[in-house]
């Protein structure tokens, strides 16, 4: 039966029923494609995976003969998965091995790929491509790298930075220094963090740099303290002393606990007379960590008569560290003076209940 | 040849730790956390490794945490810890609570070669 002799309404309710049936029922068409797709696709991804195993395994057996055409992308998706093979050996593996990835990565195209998306207009491929380049720790993107820190817009400026810090060639470190000052605020983090993978190797452009310019000296003492560099410790020592600024100062102190060698001892034990209270505070911290129980009178000193509350709990915290300490405070826990009771009694507390 | 024990929740660093150390002749038991690894040396039969490589940071019960309670079955193995870069605090924890050497992530193979044949030497 037609719908002509339906009166008009009712007609329309059919055909209102009808296109919301063919609606729904294209939605979940389209929902079940999309499942199908995803479960060929994933299966697609591990037979490729396994097909690329074998010469994988031999890459991280060290076995020579053939191993950038056996993993050289042959068919569609190919790359992209011998890519991120590539990327999980090197979170896992340093030295030779390392390196012999890194040159395979070059062979093979993997590199020269993201190269090219390098200069696309768009700048999100370029940023996805430095990331990549960075992940696959290519030598070779690094003068491309070194020109996207000086000429992309800070957020990428970023991106290359990072990237420059895993690929970690020593030829990027004036670069990433120079970066260093050219960005604004925490936008300079991802960078200080880049030269601080560097590890040891930046140590000497470092303390250059921070003989150099008075500005950057926090930040680089920041980023030495990171690197935990024990060559950096009498330049820290001396700027504890000495430097104008406070801000230098109090980094130095707390690059100084980063590093914990009982060198730092009297630098920071010196650092505790200092006039600004966050240099007080940060050398204090700092003694906590040194095991050296000569501290112990200072701070002390410092958790009865300083004039900044924040000073009194890192001595109090300090001194709960050593043994000799916690003998100190617990002369305190019944003192008159309610703040050095409690804390006292707190940093006792916790401890008692261990790291 | 000796029997390696190896405790280690990422399947991709347990792998490589198996062939490389197969490659030298080791034969490698893999376990995926330390209740797994205590129930294999618990036996039945007790096993005996002749060295214990074990991950630090695993769900549940921690490196820390296997390499005491190894220890207090008596057993004087040598024990391996692979730790996170950097994390020196670690390796200290690591050596206090009964450990004989560290490894960091990532590492170098032919270093973690090197390091279990000289403790298998002083067996």
């Amino acid at each position: 039966m037609g719908l002509a002799g339906l009166p008009l309404i009712l007609k329309w309710a059919v055909l209102g029923v009808w296109a919301l049936s063919l609606l729904v029922g294209g939605l979940l068409g389209l929902l079940a494609l999309t499942r199908l797709w995803r479960a060929v696709s994933h299966a697609y991804l591990l037979r490729r995976r396994a097909f690329f195993f074998p010469a994988i395994e031999a890459l991280v057996m060290e076995e020579d003969g053939g191993l950038a055409e056996r993993l050289r992308p042959g068919r569609w998706g190919d790359a992209a998965i011998v890519e991120e093979m590539l990327v999980e050996l090197f979170a896992m593996v340093e030295g030779p091995l390392r390196e012999r990835v890194s040159r395979l990565g070059e062979e093979i195209g993997l590199v020269h790929r993201h190269l090219k998306r390098l200069v696309s207009p768009r700048s999100h491929a370029r940023a996805e491509a430095m990331e990549r380049l960075g992940l696959l720790r290519s030598r070779r993107a690094v003068p491309s790298l070194l020109a996207a820190l000086e000429s992309e817009a800070p957020g990428l400026r970023v991106v290359a930075a990072r990237a420059l810090g895993r690929i970690q060639d020593p030829t990027a470190l004036p670069g990433l220094l120079k970066a260093l000052s050219g960005l604004p605020g925490s936008l300079g983090n991802p960078v200080a963090q880049a030269l601080g993978s560097f590890g040891e190797k930046a140590v000497p452009s470092l303390l250059a740099e921070m003989e150099s310019r008075e500005t950057l000296r926090a930040r680089v003492a920041m980023i030495l303290g990171e690197v935990r560099s024990l060559s950096a410790l009498p330049a820290l020592a001396a700027l504890l002393a000495q430097d104008r600024d406070p801000q230098v100062r109090a980094a130095c102190a707390a690059a100084l606990r980063q590093i914990a060698h009982p060198d730092a001892v009297p630098p920071l034990l010196e650092g505790l007379r200092d006039p600004f209270r966050e240099v007080r505070a940060q050398s204090a911290w700092a003694l906590g960590r040194m095991d050296d129980p000569s501290a112990c009178p200072r701070l002390e000193e410092a958790l009865l008569k300083d004039s900044y509350w924040w000073v009194r709990v890192r001595a109090a915290e300090a001194l709960a560290r050593l043994a000799e300490g916690r003998a100190l405070l617990e002369r305190h826990k019944e003192a008159p003076d309610p703040i050095l009771r409690s804390l006292a009694r707190e940093m006792l507390f916790l401890a008692g209940r261990g790291p | 040849m000796a029997l390696i024990l190896a405790i280690e929740d990422e399947e991709n660093i347990a792998r490589l730790l198996r062939l490389r150390l197969e490659r030298k002749g080791h034969q490698v038991v893999v376990k995926e956390n330390g209740p797994e690894a205590l129930a294999f040396l618990q036996g039945p039969p007790p096993q005996a490794p002749d060295l214990i490589i074990c991950d630090v940071m695993m769900p549940g019960m921690d490196g820390y945490e296997v390499c005491r309670r190894v220890r207090a079955l008596g057993l004087k193995t040598p024990f391996l810890f692979l730790t996170a870069k950097g994390q020196s605090e670690d390796k200290v924890r690591g050596m206090q609570s009964g450990a004989d050497d560290y490894l960091t992530k990532p590492f170098d193979p032919h270093e973690l070669e090197a390091k279990v044949e000289a403790h298998l030497r002083r067996r």
